[in-house]
């Protein structure tokens, strides 16, 4: 059979219709207003260095859990992702359900940076504000919730002060980084990363921009502009077009020592699994990890495949250990109007019922 | 701001406007309509701002590259009522089309191919600008072999040591220029590889008896067909190794250069990366080990606290009820000590786990 039902009429019609809506929607490109980044109103309650401790406002007739909740993002991109707009924000969603919401801000690191390590991070920046959390509320333990390399982060730092986590959830986080379906795994198992953070220092952002591209460069470089073209003549959508383009490009440059240890230590050696990884001078090991462990994962995650977070499963030492997966990608899990409906309250629910 | 938009308004109808006479006659003069695209772009860009511009450039090429394709597509649908000749005939002519050009511009096919898939950014640019600090093209030299045996004739007298350090940015730049042929080598076949995918795609929607029913639906399968191949190529253990091979490469060429202006700016007694980084070293070090301390010192506080409590306690069950209170009240009074400003790490104690 034919498999082209193509008449030459419709193809000139849809050349039209495509040169239309460029030229309407470029006004509404050029009269764009500032993408803004993050929709919720929060305080800052404490600062070091460049990272910043922020507490969200709670809507005023929600009644708030006595376990707060801290959030941890990836050092990767902007941690606004969670907030995004008023009606995709996870942040938002999890304030409605009565949950305390504090969220680290790791800033922009700068050549100054350099010498930050992973201990530095976790250890040092996590523990404070764990800390600051505790002494604010008057409490022993608080929730956290990492996300990405955040919750790579969290599962080390939970390793590390079990004693101050109450119940630990990972959103779309890498544990096995060397399942067969990771792209970017495969890539870096040749590159000889001591050489490229002593001639870099710091990672440009730029440099992580264009490796996520690279993933699927097609799509990611050409298709998607010529789909703006639909968006264009619609405000509301051109604007969230362009929130998740600033969002996509904002990317902090990496400190050098950390970004050398997570590449050879994870990326490359599979600390996780394999072991001997140290932070500081103490040696990781998730087996110290007990309390109750709630899993996110994304099952079309180009990026942190589903199996790599998968195979936190009987690493920990956790009696209540939970997995919930949502069918969407990566950035879907935050952003897309089903995640808000299905993920963010299920994260709740499951905090409440561990509290 | 209403001004503005009112002179933008103006200027894009007078833009269409000017255009018109060059847009095509007939729906099926397909020749010019991605001439209108370009010609109503060259009369509206130069009022766009900056900011603007590149963003919208983009969409231009991908619609450029979406218009392309039809053309082409339409123009050989009279010719053959074959699908696969015709689909063949398309792509081979947008190939030949673009290698035409890049090859005059550049003498390379694979740029031809990037165009095609309007991929603004391909490896070879992206590279480039990564390694922006180093002007690579005038380190060649046509006779690699013979350059290659001349930087391994050790160097003599006093400037050995300099001499050597040349040496070793030219053989790292050779080293960077056969590390990126092989790179652009990798993806010489991925064009003939993507149409080949394109076919078997179109197959599969023909044998489910679907249809392809618009220039959108041939250009995301397209897009679908080039992602499927670059993805099973870039999977494999040979691609890791010609990617990782680059990188060092072109880390190890930007090393030696940095290399050579610390020492230049050493010897003009001024600051040099590698000073700074091993000050920037001891700084962190110092900080931990100025954590670490402060964790100690609050551990040592709140045991000394315990040990006072314990003290007081004897003497407080036997003397005046008036004293209890203010024994009390001490050891809150250390648990509550006011936070130190932001910058140390550790407050003078912590709720007891």
């Amino acid at each position: 059979m034919q498999p082209f039902n193509l008449r030459p009429d419709l193809l000139a019609q849809e050349m039209s219709d495509y040169s239309r809506k460029l030229g309407q929607g470029i006004q509404n490109l050029v009269n764009a207003e500032e993408i803004d980044s993050g929709v919720t109103p929060r305080v800052e309650v404490y600062k070091e260095d460049k990272m910043t401790l922020y507490r969200y406002s709670a809507p005023g007739d929600v009644v708030q859990k006595s376990t707060p909740l801290l959030i941890v993002y990836a050092l990767v991109n902007r941690p606004y992702m969670t907030d995004i707009q008023e009606d995709r924000s996870t942040i938002r969603n999890l304030l409605a359900h009565g949950q305390d919401v504090y969220l680290i801000d790791w800033g922009y690191p700068d050549e100054s940076d350099q010498a930050m390590t992973m201990d530095d991070y976790i250890n040092g920046y996590i523990d404070n504000c764990v800390d600051v959390i505790r002494r604010r509320h008057k409490i022993d333990k608080i929730n956290i919730l990492g996300i990405c390399q955040g919750g790579s982060f969290s599962l080390c730092y939970t390793s590390m002060h079990q004693e101050k986590i109450k119940n630990l959830v990972t959103m779309v986080t890498p544990v096995d980084f060397k399942t067969p379906d990771n792209m970017l795994s495969a890539w870096v198992q040749h590159m000889d990363v001591d050489l490229l953070v002593d001639t870099m220092g710091n990672i440009p952002g730029e440099m992580l921009n264009w490796t996520f591209l690279s993933l699927k460069p097609f799509s990611l470089t050409g298709q998607k502009y010529f789909g703006m073209v639909d968006v264009l003549d619609d405000e509301n959508k051109l604007k969230n077009f362009l929130r998740m383009e600033k969002w996509i490009f904002d990317s902090p440059d990496q400190a050098g020592e950390t970004f050398r240890q997570f590449l050879k230590d994870f990326y490359q050696n599979n600390g996780f699994l394999n072991g001997g990884v140290k932070l500081g001078n103490r040696h990781l090991d998730l087996k110290n990890i007990t309390c109750p462990v709630l899993n996110v994962y994304a099952e079309q995650d180009h990026l942190v495949p589903p199996d790599a977070s998968r195979a936190l499963k009987g690493l920990t030492s956790s009696k209540d250990y939970t997995e919930l997966s949502f069918p969407g990608g990566h950035i879907g899990i935050y952003v897309s109007g089903k995640a808000q409906k299905q993920v963010t309250p299920a994260i709740s629910e499951w905090l409440d019922k561990n509290d | 701001m209403q001004l503005q938009q009112q002179y933008w308004q103006k200027l894009n109808e007078f833009g269409q406007q000017a255009v018109k006479s060059q847009q095509p006659q007939s729906p099926f003069d397909f020749q010019n309509w991605e001439n209108a695209m370009q010609q109503w772009w060259k009369t509206i860009s130069p009022a766009m701002p900056d900011a603007n511009k590149s963003f919208v450039e983009k969409i231009i090429e991908q619609g450029s590259a979406f218009y392309r394709m039809n053309e082409t597509l339409a123009s050989n649908m009279d010719k053959t009522s074959d699908w696969s000749e015709m689909l063949n005939k398309t792509f081979e002519q947008l190939q030949s089309g673009f290698a035409s050009q890049a090859e005059k511009a550049t003498g390379s096919l694979e740029d031809g191919f990037n165009k095609m898939m309007g991929y603004w950014q391909s490896p070879l640019e992206s590279w480039n600008q990564l390694g922006n600090s180093i002007d690579i093209n005038n380190l060649f030299f046509k006779d690699s072999n013979m350059l290659e045996k001349m930087l391994n004739v050790p160097g003599l007298g006093y400037t050995r040591e300099d001499e050597e350090r040349y040496k070793q940015l030219m053989q790292s730049s050779l080293h960077y220029q056969h590390a990126m042929s092989d790179y652009n080598r990798f993806f010489s076949d991925m064009g003939t590889q993507s149409v080949s995918c394109m076919k078997d795609k179109v197959k599969a929607i023909s044998d489910k008896g679907e249809t392809i029913d618009s220039g959108r639906a041939l250009y995301n399968l397209w897009v679908s067909a080039c992602e499927e191949i670059y993805a099973k190529r870039t999977m494999t253990p040979e691609y890791a190794k010609v990617h990782g091979e680059l990188v060092n490469a072109q880390m190890q060429l930007k090393k030696n250069w940095e290399d050579m202006v610390d020492m230049r700016l050493g010897r003009m007694n001024m600051p040099t990366r590698r000073e700074i980084k091993t000050l920037q070293t001891r700084l962190q070090e110092s900080r931990r080990e100025i954590r670490s301390l402060r964790c100690d010192l609050t551990q040592l506080a709140d045991e000394v606290a315990a040990l006072k409590q314990q003290q007081l306690t004897p003497a407080a069950e036997t003397s005046a009820p008036a004293t209890a209170p203010a024994a009390e009240s001490a050891a809150p009074a250390a648990k509550s000590a006011p936070r130190k400003k932001a910058t140390r790490k550790k407050a003078a104690a912590k709720p007891a786990n």
